[in-house]
């Protein structure tokens, strides 16, 4: 039943993709694994590694100082990476891209960069990664601005109405809405669109983490109207330790720089005196992480090659088959709305009666199913709805585009043992 | 309640490993929690229950399934279990500080199994045999109860505190053993020693020598103790040939000048003393004493050759900082649970 579904709509060729995953070929007790944790990190194929590694071997300097060979080459690479980066992203040129070392380091600039009047604020939704939740809530601590958040549906989907009644009730306060794109806790994305649109209305720059969204959907900051996009390279088929804040140079501008040092200035003066470096490299203070910006853009390549578009329909195939698996399964309860569409590739959900740390763990040493459990750093939405079946968190599962549905299967067979251990 | 077993076993792969000593900690985090009435946050619970599980549940679905359904009842079960043989193993240590043997005071414990002491060498004793001067009767312990210590050589101290009375024979191995710890025992307490050294001869030819010391005793106490601290020094083979004794008599006499060896052995030959042997021999009868060396410091008894502390402990003089240590020490360890479970609840 479940693959005659597959069969209904365009399938990724899976096994082609699949090969370019070393990692995809370990077995564990002569048994494959299944991993199904993509939204905490992507595996990365060959390409990225052989690419990353390519500085190592070849051209292993810095970029922007020195003027020799190695160095003119890796300079070369990084400002392909960030050409790479800025196409993907369509920003409205490469110098509107700052590498960052994540995208939590990109939500932390923009709040340490922005000049904030006490008294203004930031709205977040109720299901922020701490990512885009704690730097908020710092500036709050110190007094700089005021955060509030806007409460999702019942069904935890974003509430527009919710959005405007905030707006309304802090007329001419709000300086930021910053939220996430895709939720990491049930795979809901946002209606970022309208969200922008509705905020700009009222005075307010919107800052997206697209941390989850990135891999199965096209972000367009220039079609979106965001004002800034944070984004990591782990989720994105990348290496790890790097990420970019996506802007435009209008926006750019108006921050002022958080850290600094190396690369970001043009001159100092022991008097006191110095002057910033050009935009974007006034916000990358010291030596950069050259083979992860360079294994950035090749992973990026590499998901264009597989197609936003497919991955979005595989991961919502695979989904729907392992929502009507789990379905069936009277002691499970998903998180988020009933329909797996609108949940793109992540399924978070309860064993009724069986902690859900225990419940991963099983899936994991019974049958090498690789899922996270417990409240994945969005502590402030189980902590705000304690009163539910999910008030200790949840097991995540979260589909790549090379998983394939007899996994998903497997998935589905595993929790339904569990379920009736 | 896994955690409780978990940090005992992971205690001690710590030792030995990195990795274990990292579970060791959080097993250890886990317990604090649970004995402080607070919620075990680390998931090592967790992490054992599935890793355990699964490798019923491979092995044998409908076991592991029952393993997984009962784990906590188990856990418990297990914990309970090991908490018993804990303060068993905690009681036996403390008997083997304070007692030399790891089942308590009583005499008849004394020879039991200890862990500590698998050769049994602090209870060895060399026992009576059949027809013999003396014997006991196993049903009753050895006691001073209406002896007539005065019959036996002594001295006393300048201000008496305790009494060791130390029943021990020439010509015995655990005897000669135990004797450098008495005499330091002796030597280190001298001012507030009563100490009453009881010759038990195990076997009839020795008898001779309780008369010649009992001679000596009256004669001069300073020959006496000579005499006593060289026959404890010669090895045992030696000690069988009464020539060898009775050289040794002369060398002393050689030094102590106001004693004659022919008078000494003139007189243990004569009926006095014998008499006063015989009167002896029914005094040790009433000790019921199995064998030597026993020795009683004030009214408690060992049995076979213990360490030093072992007999320190029993005095009055001496402070049972082993005891007072463990009394601190607990009631620190609640002091702090009480602390952490009322102020620090989380």
């Amino acid at each position: 039943m479940l693959k005659k579904l597959f069969q209904k709509k365009k399938e990724i060729h899976t096994p082609y993709f699949r090969k370019d995953f070393p990692v995809l070929e370990r077995a564990v007790k002569g048994k494959p694994i299944i991993y199904f944790d993509n939204a905490c990190m992507s595996l990365r194929p060959k390409q990225v590694i052989e690419k990353s590694n390519e500085y190592y071997y070849n051209y292993p300097g810095c970029a922007g100082r020195s003027n020799h060979l190695i160095a003119e080459e890796v300079e070369r690479e990084v400002s392909l990476a960030r050409q790479e980066v800025a196409e993907f992203f369509g920003a409205d040129s490469a110098k509107s891209v700052i590498f960052t070392k994540n995208c939590t380091e990109g939500i932390n600039l923009v709040a340490n960069a922005i000049r904030f009047v006490p008294g203004e604020m930031v709205l977040t939704s109720d299901k922020e990664h701490n990512s885009n939740l704690i730097p908020w809530l710092k500036l709050q601590k110190e007094g700089k601005i005021k955060h509030d958040f806007i409460e999702s549906t019942v069904e935890n989907e974003f509430s527009l109405e919710k959005l405007r009644e905030k707006l309304r009730e802090h007329t001419g306060k709000v300086k930021l809405v910053s939220v996430v794109y895709t939720s990491n806790l049930d795979g809901v994305t946002n209606p970022v669109k309208e969200i922008i649109e509705i905020s700009h209305k009222a005075g307010a720059l919107v800052l997206l983490d697209c941390a989850q969204a990135a891999q199965h959907q096209e972000i367009n900051i220039k079609k979106l109207g965001a004002d800034f996009i944070s984004v990591s390279s782990h989720k994105l088929c990348g290496p790890n330790g790097v990420g970019a804040l996506i802007s435009t140079q209008k926006n750019l501008q108006l921050l002022q720089q958080f850290m600094v040092g190396g690369e970001t200035v043009k001159d100092s003066h022991l008097e006191g005196s110095y002057n910033p470096e050009d935009i974007p490299e006034r916000f990358e203070a010291g030596l950069q992480n050259y083979p992860g910006i360079i294994g950035f853009a090749e992973g990026l390549r590499y998901l264009k090659q597989v197609g936003l578009e497919n991955i979005h329909e595989h991961l919502k195939l695979l989904n729907q088959v392992a929502t009507e698996g789990l379905s069936t399964i009277e002691k499970v309860k998903i998180l988020g709305p009933a329909s797996a569409e609108k949940r793109s590739g992540i399924l978070s959900f309860v064993i009724l009666g069986k902690p859900v740390h225990e419940v991963s763990l099983l899936l994991n040493n019974l049958h090498n199913i690789m899922v996270r459990s417990g409240a994945h750093c969005v502590h402030g939405w189980f902590n705000h709805h304690q009163d539910t079946v999910f008030k200790d968190g949840t097991v995540r599962a979260s589909f790549g585009f090379y998983n394939t549905p007899e996994e998903v299967e497997e998935l589905v067979k595993a929790v339904k043992e569990i379920a009736n251990l | 309640m896994i955690c409780f077993i978990a940090l005992i076993v992971f205690g001690i792969l710590g030792i030995f490993s990195a990795t274990h000593r990292k579970l060791a900690l959080e097993a250890f985090d886990c317990v604090f929690k649970r004995v402080t009435l607070r919620k075990c946050t680390t998931g090592l619970d967790v992490r054992l229950k599935s890793k355990i599980t699964s490798s019923f549940l491979e092995k044998s679905p409908k076991l592991g399934q029952w393993i997984y359904r009962y784990f906590e009842v188990l856990s418990w079960a297990f914990t309970i279990l090991m908490i018993g043989s804990l303060v068993w193993s905690g009681i036996s240590i403390y008997n083997y500080v304070e007692y030399g043997n790891c089942n308590g005071p009583n005499v008849k414990d004394q020879q039991g199994l200890c862990i500590f002491d698998p050769t049994k060498e602090n209870a060895q004793i060399s026992s009576c045999g059949e027809g013999e001067l003396v014997s006991s009767n196993p049903l009753l312990e050895p006691s001073l109860q209406g002896v007539n210590l005065s019959l036996f050589p002594q001295y006393s101290g300048t201000e008496v505190k305790d009494e060791i009375v130390y029943v021990g024979c020439y010509a015995c191995a655990n005897t000669k053993k135990v004797n450098p710890v008495i005499n330091q025992l002796a030597t280190e307490n001298k001012d507030t020693l009563k100490f009453v050294f009881i010759h038990l001869p195990l076997h009839q030819e020795y008898g001779y020598i309780n008369k010649i010391e009992n001679c000596l005793f009256v004669e001069n106490e300073a020959a006496y103790w000579k005499f006593h601290n060289a026959l404890m020094s010669m090895p045992l083979e030696q000690i069988k040939d009464k020539e060898n004794v009775l050289k040794e008599l002369e060398k002393i006499t050689e030094v102590i000048t106001e004693v004659n060896s022919s008078e000494i052995i003139y007189c243990s030959e004569n009926y006095e003393a014998e008499k006063l042997f015989q009167a002896q021999i029914k005094e040790i009868n009433k000790m019921n004493v199995e064998g030597t060396p026993t020795i009683f410091v004030n009214q408690q008894v060992f049995i076979g050759p213990k360490p030093l502390r072992v007999y320190e402990r029993a005095l009055s003089t001496q402070r049972d900082w082993f005891g007072i240590s463990l009394i601190v020490v607990g009631a620190l360890i609640l002091i702090m649970i009480l602390y952490f479970a009322i102020f620090k609840r989380e």
